[in-house]
């Protein structure tokens, strides 16, 4: 079973990432966020098992190519 | 209806190149359609009246007198708002770039000119394609034609309502959690999310530079197989474009699928969803079975996650593309996609990497299940349309959901691990709404997932029925 949203302190994550947000504004993003962030924290969880220590970011999947500057 | 907007893309192309029907004709067709109907359905930002007309007569003009315009000579094309065409209004859907006229065309609006298509207007989607409803608070909701009380899901809306309403003869669309392929299912085209970095996303807005991807919206795989064959390749403007050469999509079309195995994840894609969905995909597998294939169980374990991951890496990279917009014209973002990206800025840098992570090794599982199977098919979203403007949806038992986390629930797999996917018509619920199935594929692989598509449709005739206008 899913377990209740986490309380997130919008407010305090907001004037730490400087954007500003009006109390509307932080009640209608806590509503999204606090949701978000159980799944998230859950899936951190799991990634932080000794079992995927060799797996990396996936970034970007980088085809690599060179570029060379002037042509088209 | 007019014939002439009855003619799958494949067919006018051919029309024209044999002389046997003007472009001018095409685009007339096209544009008293949109002009009789797309008043309620919305589908259209830009309606390039004067200039597909001035195109469509030189086309002509050019190909009366023996010239040979390209595979897609004198054919009406859609393009999603946030495809860049030169000189042309290019929004996003958006009030942010409500004035934006870009200097350079988009490179996949450059293959399609040079590949003859006339461009027939840029369509509405979802505000800078960060939701899955296109109920654009700016240029107005676009809605089913189908059912216009029932939403055409998105981002990419506006192009499958446009495709499906017979506006154009194909569309563009950008897919990036599922935005062409949940409006194709929604709307009963066809649409293909190609592997990432197999069309060049230079000259497109983005939503997350690390999932975005551009393909085309269809009636039939046929026409998909023609228009991805324009698209598809490397692009040097595209950092991530990759350089490898493409196949010839039509060539392999007609291999059928006998031998072909099938896999599906009985333990994920099929236990939460409406019944009428899970039947239509059910009927898909038995119709594949019937023409020679093979339906293989397989356990993806780590599979559940992936909704997660989808939304911390779609609302991160968003968020940090639009900050300073964000901070400098707050107002001008709709309600619903300003909570995202306002959200999105505030998740951690570990959540998003672990996300990432999480991708290698979704994508890994994938990858050693394809040493088994060559495609997997499942249901490209686990409902129906829903009404115009809801935001939750019930799929069982009364219980509603979230819309955001509940439409990109099969899409998600295809975006995180740059899989290849190719949404088919494969059914209708009892009230005659569309439904699709996911068929996904091998990395740069689209060709059998065209191959398969166009048996399916060979076999079938789901993608043969029209939505009957007011």
């Amino acid at each position: 079973m899913q377990s209740q949203p986490i309380q997130v302190d919008v407010a305090a994550l907001a004037e730490h990432a400087a954007l500003p947000l009006n109390l509307a504004r932080t009640a209608a993003v806590e509503a999204v966020l606090s949701a978000w962030v159980r799944d998230a924290n859950e899936l951190s969880r799991k990634m932080s098992d000794p079992a995927h220590r060799q797996l990396m970011p996936v970034t970007v999947f980088a085809h690599a190519h060179e570029s060379i500057e002037g042509e088209p | 209806m007019s014939e002439v907007v009855e003619l799958t893309l494949a067919q006018a192309a051919r029309l024209v190149r044999e002389r046997k029907i003007s472009p001018v004709e095409l685009v007339e067709a096209a544009l008293a359609r949109i002009k009789a109907h797309d008043g309620v359905l919305k589908s259209f930002i830009t309606v390039f009246e004067e200039q597909a007309l001035q195109v469509a007569k030189a086309a002509e003009m050019l190909s009366a007198a023996g010239h040979e315009l390209g595979p897609l000579q004198g054919v009406p094309i859609a393009l999603k708002d946030n495809v860049a065409v030169r000189g042309m209004r290019t929004t996003a859907g958006s009030r942010i770039l409500a004035d934006w006229l870009p200097e350079a065309d988009a490179t996949v609006a450059t293959r399609l000119r040079q590949a003859g298509a006339i461009f027939i207007g840029k369509t509405n989607m979802h505000e800078f394609a960060w939701g899955g409803t296109s109920a654009n608070p700016h240029y107005g909701a676009v809605r089913n034609p189908w059912n216009t009380e029932r939403f055409p899901a998105g981002s990419s809306g506006g192009s499958a309502v446009a495709v499906a309403a017979r506006f154009c003869f194909g569309a563009v669309g950008t897919d990036t959690g599922g935005s062409i392929r949940l409006p194709s299912a929604i709307n009963g085209t066809v649409g293909l999310r190609p592997s990432y970095g197999r069309v060049s996303n230079h000259g497109i807005v983005p939503l997350a530079w690390s999932m975005d991807t551009a393909g085309p919206m269809t009636r039939t795989v046929e026409d998909c197989a023609l228009m991805f064959g324009v698209m598809a390749g490397f692009d040097a403007k595209d950092a991530a474009s990759a350089p490898r050469a493409c196949d010839d999509y039509l060539r392999e079309l007609s291999g059928g699928c006998r031998n072909l195995r099938i896999g599906i994840v009985p333990g994920y894609f099929f236990e939460h969803l409406q019944q009428p969905v899970r039947e239509a995909v059910q009927g898909a597998l038995a119709t594949f079975v019937e023409l020679g294939a093979e339906v293989v169980d397989v356990d993806i374990r780590n599979i559940h996650g992936n909704i997660s991951a989808q939304l911390t890496i779609e609302s991160a990279e968003p968020s940090t593309y639009h900050q300073r917009n964000l901070r400098e014209r707050p107002d001008d973002y709709g309600e619903d996609v300003r909570t995202l990206l306002e959200a999105g800025e505030l998740l951690l840098a570990t959540h998003y990497l672990q996300a990432q992570r999480y991708r290698a090794l979704l994508r890994g599982e994938f990858l050693d299940a394809f040493k088994t199977v060559d495609v997997f098919v499942c249901p490209s979203l686990p409902f129906v349309a829903t009404r115009v403007g809801e935001t939750r949806v019930v799929i069982e038992n009364g219980e509603e959901e979230d819309m955001l986390s509940a439409i990109m629930q099969f899409t998600g797999v295809a975006s995180l691990t740059g899989l290849p996917s190719l949404n088919v018509p494969c059914g209708f619920d009892p009230d005659g709404l569309p439904i699709g199935m996911q068929i996904i594929g091998r990395p740069f692989d689209e060709a059998t997932l065209l191959r398969v598509g166009h048996a399916f449709q060979q076999a079938t005739e789901f993608h043969l029925r029209a939505p009957a206008l007011a």
